[in-house]
């Protein structure tokens, strides 16, 4: 991989949702739902892109047919000069060792029954990794998401949200990607907690160059995440750039929009006559 | 009671415990000893991490603890009624004129396959003793109150063909079925858009001002709190660990758990890169059960011996500003 071009090249991708069954005399025939229209951006190695944006804004949609988790309409997804569209069965198993992702819920992405070692060392094996089954790589991968090697011995059951979600940050991590995509995979936690993540995540990047794709509808997480920002809305990037650029001035209503409608606690109590104090507004 | 009796009070909570178990001999205490009033037209704020007895508490106030949760001692009393002395009709009649209730997940708390219009006009019937017509015109006056467009559309419809904000705005019109004097609102934002919680936000704020309705507001976000909230009491591991109005609390916190959680907050500030926002250290509290001492010690940054004897008890430290922390976060 070559410092200069992107890891990851997504082009026109398109997702439609065809509305099927019965069509009623004399009713017109119900609309199409066009999930992603024609998305493109580039990830470059080491970097994190955040995708904001409300429910229905179709951020989900991209991540998950980047990941080929659901199959897109139209578009590339390049990645290693592969179109990751075109794979079928071994190959495509191949490519999304370099492509991982979380997801929300720590509660149900963990068998219950597993121990959090088993549940490491399975994501491992399934990506045919050698050493796999040395207890030095459950131990590598619990160090690197801070936990206790100890936890090995646990079951998700035992462990709090924040905790649960480092496990399936390791399991993510078992391949060695080049690539982490995080679907709102700080939503459910603590606000301290979502801190704790990001802090991670970013620690992560600093220390493999992994570059990550990280989905969130909270401005104020992907602000002190993303390198670069994509606001999408209705199936649509609505704008893209630098996260300070895009945060800061940024030129499309709806972004505007979006911003104005996050409770920021300073900027409240000023607004409501509490507090004199006029720093700390970003 | 002496002096906390006050004529302006709605909810007064009284040295509460709150435990969990199935035998009643073998109960784990969750909530310890928790001390709480809210003024009628005020909005009161409870904020924690997951599992700090913030919930456990707004449900003790319904008396709608879940399976195995048992008062163990403590007052709750409303409007200077007992509400844990209450007979089972009165405490039927107490939920449903007195008290109204919203919860995170409103597609949870409608039944999917009865329209909106029965599942409301239900609720105000036995509420209201209502005839089935004028039930009926009520539904239509409250959906119009939180601002859905169309109500007698919305009426006909199922849950699953309303967006999770609509949805909301439903349950908050059947908790104001009965014009409570106190609505409580466990983390109602939680699970929607910024724009869409604006909007209810903005409601809920109408409801108190119109009405002069009284709001028990849960959340985690000091964002929602600052909006919303005249007063804030912040939970810790079962107890209060600091309360106050909010520009105190917010401005100035003084227990080191409030001032760690504060600084944690993801805000719309970008750092210098290679920055990390502050977390607050060690794990969060388990299943544990509460030995003695100040339940925050093993995290706090401040920490020393004596944390360990601390009574946990509020100690004044600004107007009406109190903290369970002797040390003052220093």
């Amino acid at each position: 991989m070559s410092d200069s071009g992107p890891v990851l090249s997504v082009s026109g991708l398109t997702k439609i949702y065809r509305r099927r069954g019965l069509r009623l005399p004399g009713q017109p025939r119900p609309a199409d739902l066009v999930a992603v229209d024609s998305v493109s951006f580039d990830l470059a190695a080491g970097e994190i892109i955040g995708i904001a944006g409300e429910s229905g804004s179709g951020k989900s949609t991209v991540v998950k047919c980047v990941a080929r988790l659901i199959a897109a309409d139209e578009g590339e997804v390049v990645l290693g000069g592969v179109n990751l569209m075109s794979l079928k069965g071994s190959e495509l198993r191949a490519a999304r060792k370099s492509l991982q992702v979380v997801f929300q819920d720590p509660y149900s992405s963990l068998n219950p029954r597993l121990q959090i070692g088993a549940a490491i060392r399975e994501a491992g094996l399934a990506h045919g990794i050698d050493g796999a089954r040395e207890p030095r790589f459950v131990n590598d991968l619990l160090d690197r998401v801070r936990l206790p090697s100890s936890y090995a011995a646990r079951v998700p059951r035992d462990l709090s949200g924040g905790q649960r979600q480092r496990v399936a940050i390791a399991r993510a991590l078992a391949p060695n990607p080049q690539i982490v995509i995080a679907d709102e995979a700080v939503s459910a936690l603590d606000v301290s907690v979502q801190t704790e993540i990001v802090n991670l995540f970013l620690d992560l990047r600093d220390q493999t160059g992994v570059s990550i794709i990280f989905v969130s509808h909270q401005l104020p997480v992907l602000s002190a995440l993303a390198d670069r920002l994509i606001v999408m809305k209705s199936g649509r990037i609505v704008e893209s750039g630098e996260t300070k650029k895009v945060l800061r001035a940024p030129e499309d209503d709806y972004t505007r929009a979006l911003l104005a409608a996050y409770p920021d606690p300073h900027k409240a109590l000023r607004r409501r006559g509490l507090s004199a104090e006029g720093a700390n507004d970003e | 009671m002496n002096e906390h009796m006050n004529e302006n009070q709605l909810l007064q909570i009284y040295n509460l415990r709150i435990g969990f178990g199935t035998k009643l001999n073998d109960v784990n205490p969750i909530v310890h000893g928790l001390n709480l009033s809210i003024s009628r037209g005020r909005i009161l704020g409870l904020v924690g991490e997951s599992g700090s007895g913030k919930s456990l508490t707004c449900r003790s106030v319904m008396r709608l603890l879940p399976d195995g949760g048992h008062v163990l001692s403590g007052d709750v009393i409303f409007d200077g009624h007992d509400v844990l002395g209450m007979s089972k009709s009165e405490l039927l009649a107490f939920r449903s004129t007195q008290v109204g209730m919203i919860f995170q997940d409103p597609f949870s708390s409608l039944n999917p396959t009865r329209r909106i219009g029965s599942q409301m006009i239900e609720a105000l019937r036995t509420a209201l003793s209502l005839s089935k017509k004028d039930a009926q015109l009520r539904a239509l006056s409250l959906l119009e109150q939180v601002d859905i467009s169309n109500p007698s559309a919305k009426l006909r419809m199922y849950p699953n063909e309303l967006s999770g904000g609509m949805r909301q705005r439903v349950m908050l019109a059947i908790a104001l079925g009965a014009r409570p004097s106190l609505l409580i609102a466990d983390e109602p934002t939680t699970a929607l858009d910024t724009t869409t919680q604006a909007q209810i936000l903005s409601l809920l704020r109408r409801v108190r001002d119109d009405d002069g309705t009284s709001i028990l507001l849960v959340s985690h976000d000091f964002g929602v709190i600052a909006e919303m909230c005249d007063d804030v009491a912040v939970m810790y591991g079962g107890f209060i660990v600091e309360s106050g109005p909010i520009e105190e609390v917010y401005l100035r916190p003084r227990h080191p758990y409030t001032q760690a959680l504060i600084a944690s907050v993801p805000t719309l500030a970008i750092p210098e890169r290679g920055y990390r926002r502050p977390t607050i250290p060690g794990p969060p509290l388990g299943t544990l059960p509460y030995t003695s001492g100040c339940p925050f010690a093993s995290r706090c940054t401040f920490s020393r011996a004596e944390c360990e004897d601390v009574s946990m008890t509020l100690l004044p430290v600004g107007p009406s500003h109190t903290s369970a922390c002797p040390f003052g976060g220093e």
